[in-house]
């Protein structure tokens, strides 16, 4: 059986993974506990990335953007206030997609 | 195309689910040697190890560990787990992913490991990950817990825990907005 292993980003939201076999009480444990662990990590860094929408500034590893504002130096600004409250790096991407700036700024006195 | 954020991104929610395992199950608490990884199949039908709790990015530059995942008799748990279909514990005296690899692989392997200073895993809890998409169901790779203690798997009390652990994972995986293999 030939397998070919790519999921386009579009495609992402219709697959499912298969767990039909964990007991349901067994999934809830696990849930509970990735979701304290989730919670005790502290965010690595913020994305600014262009959407259709505007800009969108997101957490790392957060399934939805904080908040989704009309330009981009907005969005800029939220995500560096974000980022030094939390410690992590700002992460600018252009309309394209790739990165055009990575920093860490600094938490203001 | 692979890309350091990407894998940056999976190695996070590899991170969490370290830190779950030794939150819920007893086998494993206090094991600073645990650690969790995926191994994606790829066209030529090789399991390839993306990405690990542990990947740094210097690791970019080192060749992936593969193992060839379709063959009659595949390389170690995470061969036998993809090839089965079922979850898969294996403990072993040496590297529990190496058991049937030939020894001059295996030689080779152990040599370059050393070199790193990464000691291989004496203990792995292997799960393939099905995918449903259209109706069709495809394995498309093992997620696992590796372990440097003997015997960290050999509690079957905890497995529903751990395995669902891996299945949600993944499900965080390839819910980002990065492709699996990258920003597409």
């Amino acid at each position: 059986m030939s397998k070919t292993f790519r999921v386009s980003p579009p495609a992402q939201t219709h697959y499912r993974v298969l767990d039909a076999t964990r007991t349901t009480q067994a999934k809830a444990t696990a849930r509970a506990a990735l979701e304290k662990a989730r919670a005790s990590q502290r965010a690595e860094a913020v994305h600014v990335t262009k959407r259709d929408t505007g800009w969108a500034v997101k957490t790392e590893g957060r399934a939805r953007a904080a908040e989704v504002v009309k330009t981009k130096q907005k969005a800029v600004d939220a995500a560096r206030a974000k980022a030094a409250r939390d410690g992590a790096r700002l992460i600018e991407h252009g309309a394209d997609g790739k990165i055009v700036r990575n920093t860490k700024p600094r938490r203001e006195a | 195309m692979w890309t350091w954020a990407g894998q940056r991104q999976w190695r996070q929610r590899l991170v969490e689910a370290v830190s779950a395992a030794k939150d819920i199950a007893k086998s494993v608490k206090g094991d600073s040697s645990l650690t969790a990884g995926f191994y994606g199949i790829a066209s030529d039908g090789y399991l390839t190890n993306h990405v690990t709790s542990r990947t740094r990015q210097v690791d970019g530059t080192r060749s992936r560990r593969r193992l060839l995942g379709e063959s009659d008799e595949p390389w170690g748990a995470a061969g036998y787990a993809y090839a089965a279909g079922v979850a898969i514990a294996s403990s072993s005296s040496g590297p529990a992913f190496d058991r049937n690899v030939p020894e001059k692989d295996l030689l080779a392997w152990q040599a370059e490991r050393s070199a790193q200073s990464r000691l291989p895993a004496a203990s792995v809890l292997c799960v393939p990950m099905w995918l449903k998409y259209k109706r069709e169901a495809t394995c498309v790779g093992v997620m696992y817990f590796s372990s440097r203690r003997p015997g960290a798997f050999d509690d079957t009390e905890d497995d529903d825990e751990l395995e669902s652990l891996l299945d949600q994972t993944f499900a965080a995986m390839i819910d980002g907005e990065r492709g699996l293999l990258g920003r597409s």
